[in-house]
């Protein structure tokens, strides 16, 4: 690196002598700016040149070859300051230098005037003409900035200094454009050599030097990226005339590059030319290895200076494998295992190189290249090992190896590294090369590098994420380890390449990793994992039959040695694949039933496999008890006449009923809170229901979400639908809309990730062992498709959740599948357990009272068996009797038994009862209620169940008077539908005194039923002689029976037992009709004698014929007391033939006259008291006035009792009625209303004519 | 042309592997794997920069000394790989780029299948006449 461009001084040589130091470091302190032709940009670089005395003979012209140790720029140097002095001698000295470069046609001159600082001083009173101008005059020319002065720079003043620097910067800058004539033309020459490259005679070699120096010179103007692209233009050249000639167009010089390498030197990374290749080169007589180590060298060097270690490692591979196939392509004839000692000792050189560049910031950037790098290293090394025996397994130590390697440890060479560093011993020094002589040396040795190397490339690669890269060269570590004798350790290397490949699907790869497994396992005896290997091998789809076969026999052998006292598992993915579970069995599961599911295995194994056993695992889920328990008991609710109408499979299915009001009613049921403004509850899976075991009854919700934290992934899946009714109601009750809905939509139906690998590896499995299974029992699988059958009996309710199948072969091997590598949908068995449930149910009627009535026990199995001769015992409350249709005794009686016959699961008897409620006084419409107590064995504790029955009819009585005459009215209503004929009534007063005699006909049989009534009327003799009237208790008596309906008329004559036809629509026969039942009512009857008598008439006033509206009429009212001594005074009017009866004296009667006031007004008082006398009449006239014509009611007249203010006396006997005065209230005069008989108006309801007002006024209208 | 032509799916399964035949295709079965390492970091360090349309030729991803490992990816994350013998010189990039542009449309006639479920083995007729067309090279 000493040659430099060249710059020749002439003239006074001593002067320059005394400056050349000063300018050979000055002048590269600076950098100047390098305008460039062509057009290329502009560059500041810093110059250095070597100075030469000037002479003729260095301006030899010869073609411009190199540039470097060429003048380049010419100097002169004077110092001559007088004019006449410069006259005589120095212009002829530089006229001669000025004319022999002219001669040579060189331009870059420059003629320095060394000017002594006070030469000036003094010369400043004649400034007319220097020694510099006389100069620029003669030389000039047009150039004259070439000729320059200068103060002597050895004065160290500032005026010195400045013109020193003007000096340096002027020089730079003419240097430069030398320098860029110079390199032109040499540019120009190289490209016309490299022209010339397809004639025979152009060298490669000599072109090589020819740019390598444009390279230098690039290099030594700081230049080095425009330095690396000269080389890796050569290096592109030469590549591609190596591919050419792989083409077939060779060039003549390419010969030279075939010869035969027979060192082998590794790559040696130093920043010097190698003056040895270069020469070499220049002779012609480099090899290929040398050559390109060479090039990559100077690449790497010049990468180096433009700290870009990385381009290094990225372009070393390439640099390594372009040159092994270009040794190739050249056929160039190497030693044996030349090229990998070359390859091994240059990957590593670059390696160590990068190491010293190991920089926290650039590390990743490192990894991602050196990572090949080392695996590069790796294979060769391997390669190597091969070929001297090195590896474990192969023949060692034969001499043919031995020769191997020491022909190989002298291809390398001289270490270059040996002299690195002289302090160090260099036997410990870690070379590559020492390093690669270690390996060879012997096995041990080599292992140990081998395995390092293997590390730190599989290391690298893991930490850049090339995780296959790495796995790949595990499989090789496998073979090696494998070779090496120690399988368990390839065994970890094959299984973690296994996982890759299974997880990523590619089943060649992987059945070639199963085979290396399976010698592994054989060779460790890990007889599980080879069983494991061999079944995968055996059910391998890409292998042959014959490898298939010979692992499955293989597997079967070692199966068979498989102690039973250490079962063994073997996953069953990729060998059998189960089909989704069907459940083949029909019907509801309840606890106890067997269970029979079908299950398709595919085999992929080539022959066929003895099972011992087939399992199915079922994890059982215990069900929420209360959610459901609520739930059941509000959907429960039913009419018995339901019952009798489903088919028998149905019946369980939840049904929802909004119990319209019923009579029966469970007690503690929470019917009513279903009545929310928005019900829904579950309606099982349709009608369907009722075969599938899995598929339908809703009644699970919440049963798994709820308390298990341990509801896994593929509950989901086996999750039924919810669907329920769902009901919205409007403000007032009414329906708004109906509607199906499913729950759980939202948990069933959820999206599922689709992300995530595409196979899941399970490393480890583990046998589920639950007590739950469907087995089946010594099959055969062949191979393909198989049907298998699997039955258990489920012994719990709740649900069934199938889980792992194991496959059990002869031997104590199992197969186990997981859940997840099922195909299809899941297991899921729904077993259900009810208790049993019994209620009493009426049939479609209301219940009535009084007759006798169907009614339902109806007994629910559930999901247990009810046995024959279960007894279920109902008592029921007072009034209330029942007996039970079948049984023999026939007596209604208030405590029943009743023997059920059997009952299958989920199905339900109807046993009809006949049920008699006492019909007692029934003056209202009120319903009867009872309470039935049901208690039997099959149920827990008492229930007690309301009944109401409907009245048939109600009864009411009303006292009629006509003047003294009594008559007792008894009405009977009519409540219900049902007519029911009344026959015999009877009344009779209970203490005997009062006759009664009946007005109606003695055998009338009347009928009642809704909106018809029956009336009785009798006669009552009232004993006016009697001074008291005594409250008569009367009693009224009537015979009833209900008439049958319509539907009873139609009615099937046959009698059928209803337990047998609980599934025919007949409804049980109504029992026979009753005969007629009694009904009594007593009730008082108070007052029944008739006190007073009004008589009112209106009479129009003088002198009118007739009333007329608006005219004044006049009201006359008659009062009379009925004497109630002993004869009547109610005959006739006026009459007053009375008896005294002194205790009737003195009445204060007050009388107010009540008129419509649209039809009558009423003058003067309304009101007023008279005091009637026994017997005597009293008369009140008024004047009224109609308002209106027509026929007018009479104003009625209301009597009360009138007692007065001071009357201290009481009255203890007053009209049957005591008086009582209340304290001081006595200072207030009161009024006592009569009772309605006490009081007869005989006017009551007469109507007097009026006319209209104005008769001349209607006929004047009418006539006009 | 080429020795090895592989489409692999989008969680890195093979969908398809031609391998010439007289071939070690467990070797090259090796490669084109291995090339996914490779394929990933390439496709994971272009997505950095969102909202360019990367290229979907990956270029080289690795050479051996016999073999060089090309890889394209399409938007859909199928990955094709096409193996050429590293002695091959006359084959340019740009020749690579067509190679792998005919197998995307080869390709997308598969998927246009209705028959076809992505991520499935590709077996069709069709696209094994215009693989052997493809590595014939013409």
């Amino acid at each position: 690196m000493n040659r430099r461009p060249i710059v020749t001084y002439a003239g006074d040589n001593s002067l320059f002598s005394g400056l050349q130091a000063g300018l050979v470091t000055s002048l590269p302190q600076e950098s100047v700016e390098w305008r460039r032709s062509y057009g290329r940009p502009s560059r500041c670089v810093h110059v250095e040149v070597d100075f030469v005395p000037f002479s003729e003979e260095c301006l030899v012209k010869d073609a411009p070859r190199t540039i470097l140790g060429q003048p380049i720029f010419h100097t002169y140097w004077t110092d001559c300051l007088d004019v006449e002095a410069y006259k005589s001698t120095t212009r002829e000295s530089l006229h001669s230098w000025m004319m022999s470069l002219k001669h040579h046609g060189v331009t870059d001159w420059m003629v320095v005037l060394l000017e002594a600082p006070d030469s000036r001083k003094g010369n400043k009173l004649l400034p007319r003409t220097t020694v510099l101008d006389k100069i620029k005059n003669d030389f000039g020319g047009k150039q004259a900035e070439r000729c320059v002065s200068m103060v002597d720079p050895l004065k160290s003043d500032s005026r010195s200094m400045e013109s020193w620097q003007t000096l340096l910067t002027k020089m730079r800058h003419l240097l430069m454009v030398a320098y860029n004539r110079a390199l032109n033309k040499f540019e120009e020459a190289m490209r016309a050599e490299r022209e010339r490259r397809t004639e025979k005679s152009w060298s490669f070699c000599s072109y090589f030097l020819l740019q390598e120096e444009l390279a230098q010179v690039f290099t030594l103007l700081a230049l080095h990226d425009e330095a690396l692209v000269q080389y890796d233009e050569l290096d592109a050249l030469f590549t591609q005339f190596v591919l050419n000639s792989a083409a077939g167009d060779t060039a003549p010089w390419l010969s030279m590059f075939g010869q035969p390498c027979e060192r082998w030197e590794g790559l040696h990374l130093t920043p010097s030319l190698d003056m040895g290749i270069q020469s070499k080169i220049r002779a012609r007589e480099v090899t290929l290895l040398e050559f390109r180590n060479y090039l990559f060298q100077r690449q790497c060097a010049l990468l180096t200076h433009l700290n870009k270690p990385w381009e290094i490692a990225c372009r070393a591979l390439n640099f390594l494998q372009n040159t092994v196939g270009e040794l190739r392509i050249l056929e160039v004839g190497v030693g044996a295992g030349g090229v990998a000692c070359w390859g091994l000792l240059s990957c590593l050189e670059v390696v160590d190189a990068l190491q010293d560049y190991k920089d926290p910031t650039t590390t990743d950037a490192h990894a991602l290249h050196t990572a090949p790098l080392y695996a590069y290293a790796r294979d060769k090394l391997q390669e190597l090992g091969h070929l001297c025996g090195l590896m474990p397994g192969e023949g060692r130590g034969s001499s043919a190896q031995l020769h191997t390697v020491i022909a190989l440890v002298c291809g390398m060479g001289n270490d270059p590294h040996a002299h690195d560093d002289p302090h160090q011993d260099p036997s410990s020094r870690d070379t590559p090369m020492t390093r690669l002589k270690d390996a060879v040396s012997s096995p041990q040795a080599f292992k140990k590098h081998f395995l390092d190397l293997s590390e730190v490339a599989i290391s690298t690669y893991k930490h850049i994420g090339r995780i296959r890269s790495a796995r790949l060269i595990g499989r090789d570590l496998a073979n090696y380890y494998m070779a090496e004798g120690e399988p368990q350790k390839a065994a970890t290397f094959l299984t973690d390449q296994l996982t890759v490949f299974l997880e990523e699907g590619w089943p060649t790869l992987a059945a070639r990793t199963h085979l290396r497994l399976a010698q592994c396992y054989q060779a460790t005896n890990d007889t599980e994992r080879y069983i494991r290997t061999c079944a995968q091998l055996a059910a391998s789809e890409v292998l042959e039959g014959e490898v298939r076969k010979e692992h499955f026999n293989n597997m079967m052998k070692a199966v068979q040695q498989v102690k039973p006292d250490s079962p063994m598992l073997i996953p069953s993915e990729r060998v059998l694949e189960v089909g989704g579970p069907k459940v083949v069995s029909t019907g509801r599961l309840i606890p106890g039933t067997e269970v029979t599911v079908e299950l398709t295995i595919t085999s992929k194994l080539p022959a066929d496999v003895r099972c011992r056993e087939i399992s199915l695992m079922l994890q059982h889920w215990e069900e929420e008890e209360e959610v459901v328990g609520v739930k059941k008991a509000s959907e429960v609710e039913r009419k018995g006449s339901s019952s009798s109408a489903t088919p028998p499979g149905g019946k369980h299915a939840h049904h929802h009923h909004h119990n319209h009001p019923a009579t029966v009613h469970r007690s503690g049921s929470s019917s009513e809170s279903e009545r929310s403004n928005s019900s829904s509850s579950s309606v099982g899976g349709g009608g369907g229901s009722s075969g599938s075991g899995g598929g339908g009854s809703g009644s699970c919700d919440g049963g798994v979400e709820g308390g298990e934290g341990e509801v896994v992934r593929g509950d989901t899946v086996t999750q039924p639908l919810l669907m329920s009714l769902h009901l919205e109601y409007k403000q007032d009750k009414s329906l708004s809309s109906a509607s199906v809905t499913c729950t759980n939509a939202h948990k069933v139906l959820r999206r599922r990730d689709s992300q995530g690998g595409l196979y899941k590896v399970e490393r480890s499995i583990s046998r589920q062992h639950l007590p739950d299974r469907l087995t089946a029992s010594n099959l055969t699988l062949a191979p393909g498709h198989n049907t298998i059958t699997l039955t258990t009996k489920v012994e719990k309710r709740g649900r069934y959740v199938g889980g792992q199948v194991v496959v059990g072969l002869e031997g104590a091997v199992e197969v186990v599948a997981g859940r997840g590598s099922l195909v299809g949908h899941p297991l899921s068995l729904e077993v259900v357990s009810e208790g049993p449930r019994v209620f009493l149910g009426r049939r479609d009627r209301d219940l009535l009272a009084g007759i006798t009535q169907p009614m339902i026990l109806t007994v629910h199995s559930g999901s247990a068996h009810v046995a024959e001769g279960t007894v279920v015992k109902l008592s029921t409350s007072r009034g209330l009797t029942l007996q039970c249709d079948e049984s023999v005794n026939r007596d209604l009686t208030r405590e029943v038994e009743v023997r059920l016959s059997q009952v299958d699961p989920f199905s339900s008897l109807a046993v009809p009862l006949t049920v008699l409620a006492d019909l007692g006084p029934q003056r209202d419409a009120a319903t009867v209620e009872h309470t039935v107590s049901l208690s039997s064995s099959i149920t827990e504790g008492r229930q007690d169940i309301d009944v109401h029955f409907i009245p048939p009819f109600m009864t009411s009585h009303k006292l009629h008077t006509a003047a003294s005459a009594k008559f007792l009215q008894v009405t009977v209503t009519g409540l219900v539908g049902r007519a029911v004929e009344l026959t015999e009534p009877q009344l009779w007063a209970v203490d005997g005194h009062l006759p009664l005699k009946p007005l109606h006909p003695p055998s009338q049989s009347l009928v009642v039923c809704s909106d018809q009534s029956a009336s009785y009327m009798w006669g009552m003799e009232v004993d006016y002689q009697k001074d008291e009237t005594p409250p008569v208790k009367v009693e009224f008596s009537i015979l009833y029976r209900p008439l049958d309906t319509v539907s009873h008329e139609t009615k099937d004559t046959t009698t059928k037992n209803p337990l047998q036809d609980l599934d025919t629509d007949e409804p049980p026969s109504d029992p026979p009709p009753d005969p007629p039942r009694a009904y009594t009512s007593s009730f008082e009857i108070l007052d029944y004698k008739t006190l007073y008598t009004i008589r009112a008439r209106v009479e129009p006033s003088k002198g009118s014929e007739l009333c007329r509206a608006g005219n004044m009429c006049h009201l006359h009212i008659a009062l009379q007391q009925v004497w109630a001594g002993g004869t009547p005074v109610l005959d006739s009017e006026g009459d007053s033939g009375t008896t005294t009866n002194p205790q009737h004296q003195l009445h204060s009667i007050m009388y107010e006259v009540l008129a419509d006031q649209t039809m009558w007004a009423v003058c003067g008082r309304t009101a007023g008291v008279l005091t009637l006398e026994d017997g005597v009449r009293q008369s009140v006239t008024m004047d009224v006035m109609p308002l209106t014509g027509g026929f007018l009611p009479l104003p009625s007249v209301r009597l009360s009792k009138y007692i007065p203010a001071d009357s201290k006396q009481a009255t203890p006997k007053d009209g049957g009625k005591k008086v009582e005065y209340v304290g001081s209230a006595s200072s207030v005069p009161r009024l006592q209303p009569f009772s309605p008989g006490q009081v007869y108006n005989f006017s009551k309801a007469q109507q007097v004519h009026v006319l209209p007002a104005s008769n001349t006024l209607q006929q004047e209208i009418s006539l006009s | 042309m080429a020795v090895c032509v592989s489409v692999i799916g989008k969680e890195n399964s093979p969908l398809y592997v031609w391998v010439g035949s007289g071939r070690e295709e467990l070797h090259l079965h090796y490669l084109a794997h291995t090339g996914l390492d490779v394929i990933q970091e390439k496709i994971t360090s272009v997505t950095k920069t969102p909202g360019d349309t990367r290229d979907l030729y990956l270029g080289l991803l690795y050479a051996t000394e016999e073999y060089k490992v090309f890889g394209y990816t399409t938007n859909t994350r199928i990955k094709f790989v096409i193996i050429t013998d590293a002695a091959n010189t006359t084959l340019r990039d740009n020749e690579i780029r067509m190679m792998f542009r005919r197998l995307h449309s080869l390709y997308t006639n598969v998927v246009c299948n209705p028959f076809y479920i992505p991520g499935h083995q590709i077996s069709s007729r069709e696209f094994d006449k215009g693989v052997a067309a493809l590595v014939a090279g013409n």
